[in-house]
């Protein structure tokens, strides 16, 4: 990267409202974690333990973009004022920047349609259509109407989470859930209504997020 | 056992009952990735099946319902309840970087990827 660019790109990020959570000294990813090189230089399986000496939450959160307000990002916590034995709980619940963590808040401009990966493959809406359809079918949606829903749906979440309309639902080895605040639009017969809902994404590195749940609780 | 089927909780454990899950409680797989020799299982509220085909109720109703749950299992707390409609193609669209070599499902008491190869060594045996 030039000089220039270097500098156009702080110039952005300090305008911006969304950091990135960067471990300079971790390669480790929620997306590449199990890879490991074997003895051979080759990629191989291995799990999320063989991260070490790096904490498994500080590694699901590397490199993720988050807005930079409270219940939006990992929370930094003041760790002095706490015995080993404390310590050793919290360090479970909240992981990033435990005691000498290199995790590092790193300014980046704010997301747009293009710099946001959402994921939601049609299993989802599969999902959705037949666990839920009585929920669906109340919001004017028929079975045969699966692709209409997807069209009004994800368009709307990407635009919410950009917005910054999201908080992080839970945070554990497994990843970072955010719980993202849509309007749903009813149809056919529900045409004119609107219903608010949460819907539940995993985030990965360098805004790509996967959808977990499509609908979740209601919000006000 | 793979993304989207349903499966059984087998037994009871602290961390599950901390989330609200038990043993006998039927969810549905929601992420095609094995970590940790656990799956990513999603629990809905009883309801929607119940008043599957009354859609005015969830109108009236939906305060009332509870929020899923989605809780990590051991594969080896869980039972195959009904396989769904993922395949092999499905599963690697549903990957982290679509990498088939991520462990993705269960066949015949082994946990495999998509390139074939086995990560347990002893059938049903998933720690080993």
């Amino acid at each position: 990267m030039s000089m220039f660019e270097d500098l156009f790109d702080k110039l952005v990020a300090s305008f911006s409202d969304w950091i990135q959570v960067v471990d300079p000294r971790s390669y480790w990813t929620l997306e590449n974690a199990p890879r490991l090189l074997d003895e051979n230089g080759n990629k191989g399986m291995v799990d999320e333990d063989a991260v070490s000496p790096h904490c498994v939450k500080c590694v699901v959160a590397n490199r993720c973009w988050f807005k930079n307000e409270k219940g939006k990002k990992p929370e930094r916590f003041d760790y002095s004022k706490y015995s080993s034995q404390v310590l050793e709980k919290l360090r479970e619940i909240n992981g990033l920047y435990h005691p000498n963590c290199h995790c590092k808040e790193v300014a980046i401009p704010n997301p747009t349609e293009n710099s946001v990966k959402l994921v939601c493959n049609d299993g989802k809406f599969d999902d959705l259509f037949s666990r839920k359809d009585g929920l669906v079918s109340a919001w004017g949606y028929n079975d045969n109407e699966k692709e209409i829903f997807k069209n009004n749906f994800l368009p709307l979440v990407k635009k919410e989470y950009i917005n910054g309309n999201y908080k992080i639902f839970k945070y554990d080895e497994y990843g970072i859930q955010i719980s993202i605040y849509v309007t749903i639009p009813g149809i056919n017969e529900k045409a004119g209504k609107f219903y608010k809902r949460e819907t539940g994404f995993m985030l990965f590195p360098n805004g790509e997020i996967r959808n977990t749940t499509i609908i979740g609780r209601k919000w006000k | 056992m793979k993304i989207y089927d349903d499966v059984r909780v087998i037994k009871d454990r602290e961390e599950y009952a901390k989330e609200g899950v038990y043993k006998g409680m039927v969810g549905r797989i929601i992420l095609a990735e094995i970590r940790s020799n656990k799956f990513m299982v999603n629990f809905i509220d009883e309801a929607f099946a119940l008043h599957k085909d009354e859609p005015e109720w969830f109108e009236e109703h939906y305060d009332e319902l509870k929020d899923d749950i989605n809780i990590p299992i051991k594969i080896k707390d869980l039972e195959l309840i009904k396989e769904n409609w993922s395949t092999d193609d499905s599963i690697l669209n549903e990957l982290p970087a679509n990498n088939p070599a991520w462990w993705c499902k269960v066949e015949g008491g082994y946990i495999m990827n998509l390139l074939g190869e086995k990560k347990n060594k002893v059938p049903y045996d998933y720690d080993s």
